[in-house]
Parts: structure tokens; C-alpha cells; sequence
């Protein structure tokens, strides 16, 4: 867990995904920016000017652009029309567990497969993920039914397959989990099927 | 029950040494029979802690990916925590946690379902409000300030920070059988709860 899984944008230039790790610090790659814990949970902007900036988590927060925003400004790139692509290491749900207390039944928990790395691409209806080995994998925007963070990853659970979960090495699992909620909110609209209410434990709309 | 006692006690020993820790509204918590402690989630300390300073060992939720390594998958029950899978519906989550309160123990639950990422209250996951309808007995709201200063859900390192935690006063909700008037009920009950938490938060 890092800055960057807060600050999916850099608020004193705007870089979306630009902050990096650099020792102890992140440094945003479009200005240069050097963000680190402050005292408690505040966090210090060394600007590339010299200026400090402290704030709070939540004033940091409030300082990112909104995400609707930022969506519509997203372009197809790439030769697959990607808008947005980000290195990931998923793992797959390969089965399931049984949690005992001495006799007592508690429930059921997904066990997990090995990590496969590759890339998680955002298009305008579904997500993709391409491994570097092996064939890619898709879900699309209708068979999505959870969308769910937990800790650093990004769970997706789609009708009918296993729970997936993402870490992404160098960027954001909140920022992806933002981008990917606001892509169903937009699809969900579009194709007149409500405004999504809550997105755990099931896609709820009204 | 041993381990949950022991951990409780190296809790209480060793926390001092890390920051101060205000308790407040003890005698809010019912002497006896059930009760759901719903509390805000600020970071990975809250359970830790809460667990630690409540007088009445609480059946705590806890997400199931928390139970995958096989030491977790052996210690967290042991310490009460029972498993819900967040990612689709879980009944047995539900199941286990209603059997406990029938057994007439309390049973906790994170209200917002995840740590809050910058500090401040998140809007509930209705889920916790409807067993909150679905099981009738007394809620004792909890608030707990200042365990994201010590450890933020973006950071590694635990510093030092006073955490508080404040029992509310017990709220009664009616119990509610019928689906229809649960959902009904949904958005007053989630309201109330969050600004029974809200009004603790500093």
C-alpha cells in the first residue's frame, strides 16, 4: 500500500497515475513532485518549486478530479482501443475452503490460484486481462455483478465464473476500482438499466 | 476462548507502549444476552482494539480473503472472527452471525465493509443495516478516532496516535420478518445508525 493507492492523480499538476515509488517517497513523474507521510496520517507535497504542501488525507482527497470527468476524457489507444491499461497480477478463485471452529460449520472462502502477471485493459464495455503467458480473459460489462476492493486488490465477480482479483504493482487498485465503477454506472445508464446504488455484495440499481 | 482472552491481554499490556488509548461509554455495553456492536472502520487496528477493550468476547465479521493462509485460516477463528464472502451474497455469513446473537452473544460488523481510505466516514453497506433489522436486538453503536493517524489503510507503518473509542448508548430497532418491510425500513435505520457513529467521531 502506498501514497499512490490514495492519490490515484497527482493534486498539485493533475498526472493521472503519475506518482511513483522513490525510496521512502513517490515522486510524480509529470511534475516532480515528492509526496511522503507526514506526521499522523497528513501527508507533505515537496513541490518542485521548494514549496511544502501539507494536508490532510481527506484534503488531499478532495483535491483529485472527479472521475466522471476524468472518464470522459479517456481515448482509445493502442491497436486494441484500450482506454485505459495498467500491469497486473491476477489471481483466479480455483475453489473453495471450509472455515471449521472445532466442530462448529463458520462458512465457505475462495482459495486462490497461482498470480498470473500481465496487463488489465479498460474498453468502453467490458475489461480484459492478457497475460504475458497464456490466452486472455474477459468480462463484460453485462456479466459483471460485484465489483469489490479489499485491502490493495481489485475483486471482480462476473455471473457464473470465479471471483478475480488484481494487484496492480504500479498503480492504483482504488483508482481502478473508481474507474471501473464509474464505467458501469455509464454503461448501466446507457443502456437504460438504472443508477447503480451499490456495487457489493451484488450490482443494485434503482 | 483461551487465545481470544490471552490475545486481548497482550493487547491491553502492550498498547500502552504505542499510544493512548481513551475508552469511553463502557456501561453501554449490555451485561448480558446479545447484541450487535456496529462500529466505523478506520483502519486494520480497529478490530484489534475494540476486541481488546470490550468486557464481553464479540463475534466479529470479517472478510473471507483474511482467511486464506492456512495460520489464518486456524487463528482468526479462534479469536472469534467468522468469515463473509463480500463479492456476492453470503447467507452464511448471516446464518452464523444470527446464531450467535440466538446464542446470546454479541456479534460486531464494520458497517462500511471497508477501511475508510482517507480518514472520513464512507456510506454504509446496507447488508450490516439489514441483519441489523433482521436480527432485533439492541445495537451499541461504536465510534473509534485516531487509529488512522496511527495506521492509515495507505501505509505500511503503524506510528504512534491516542486512539478513542466510544460505546454509544444501546439503539433498538424493531425486528423485521417480512423482506418487504425491511427494505422499507432500509434508509431510516441506516441513517440513524451512521449518525449515532457520526456523533462520536471527532
Amino acid at each position: 500500500m502506498a501514497i499512490r493507492d490514495l492519490l490515484w492523480a497527482c493534486p498539485l499538476c493533475g498526472a493521472e497515475g503519475g506518482l511513483r515509488p522513490a525510496g521512502k517517497r513517490e515522486v510524480c513523474r509529470g511534475c516532480g513532485a515528492r509526496y511522503r507521510r507526514g506526521r499522523g496520517a497528513s501527508i507533505v507535497a515537496e513541490a518542485p518549486d521548494g514549496t511544502m504542501h501539507v494536508h490532510s488525507a481527506a484534503e488531499w482527497a478532495d483535491r483529485l478530479p472527479e472521475i466522471e470527468q476524468y472518464m470522459q476524457r479517456l481515448e482509445p489507444t493502442g491497436p486494441d482501443g484500450a482506454l485505459l491499461r495498467s500491469r497486473a497480477r491476477a489471481k483466479t478463485a480455483t475453489g473453495e475452503s471450509v472455515i471449521r471452529f472445532g466442530s462448529v460449520y463458520m462458512n465457505r472462502i475462495e482459495r486462490f490460484g497461482p498470480a498470473k502477471e500481465g496487463v488489465l485493459a479498460l474498453h468502453g464495455d467490458r475489461v480484459r486481462f492478457t497475460p504475458d503467458a497464456g490466452e486472455a480473459e474477459e468480462w463484460t460489462f453485462d456479466e459483471i455483478t460485484a465489483v469489490q476492493p479489499s485491502s490493495s486488490t481489485l475483486q471482480i465477480k462476473s455471473r457464473r465464473r470465479p471471483v478475480v482479483s488484481f494487484r496492480f504493482p504500479e498503480d492504483s487498485a482504488r483508482f481502478w476500482e473508481e474507474v471501473l465503477c464509474a464505467a458501469l454506472r455509464r454503461h448501466y445508464r446507457a443502456t437504460g438499466r438504472g443508477e447503480i446504488i451499490e456495487f457489493q455484495p451484488r450490482i443494485a440499481t434503482r | 476462548m483461551t487465545l481470544y482472552r490471552l490475545a486481548q491481554g497482550i493487547v491491553r499490556g502492550l498498547w500502552p507502549l504505542i499510544g493512548r488509548l481513551d475508552v469511553r461509554g463502557l456501561e453501554n455495553i449490555p451485561t448480558s444476552g446479545p447484541f450487535l456492536l456496529v462500529a466505523n472502520h478506520q483502519s486494520i487496528l480497529d478490530p484489534i482494539l475494540i476486541q481488546a477493550v470490550c468486557p464481553r468476547p464479540v463475534h466479529t465479521m470479517a472478510k473471507s480473503t483474511q482467511f486464506t493462509s492456512p495460520i489464518f485460516a486456524w487463528l482468526m477463528p479462534r479469536l472469534l472472527s467468522f468469515p463473509v464472502r463480500r463479492f456476492e451474497i453470503d447467507p452464511q455469513a448471516v446464518r452464523y452471525a444470527l446464531r450467535k446473537l440466538r446464542e446470546g452473544e454479541p456479534v460486531g460488523v464494520y458497517v462500511e465493509g471497508e477501511r475508510s481510505w482517507d480518514g472520513r466516514l464512507q456510506p454504509p453497506r446496507l447488508g450490516a443495516v439489514r441483519l441489523v433489522l433482521k436480527a432485533g436486538v439492541p445495537v451499541v453503536p461504536v465510534s473509534i478516532s485516531g487509529a488512522y493517524e496511527a495506521w492509515p489503510r495507505w501505509h505500511r507503518q503503524l506510528r504512534r496516535a491516542p486512539v478513542r473509542i466510544t460505546f454509544g448508548e444501546p439503539l433498538r430497532f424493531p425486528r423485521l420478518d417480512r423482506r418487504a418491510d425491511r427494505e422499507a425500513a432500509l434508509p431510516a435505520a441506516a441513517d440513524r445508525l451512521m449518525s449515532a457513529i457520526a456523533a462520536e467521531l471527532d
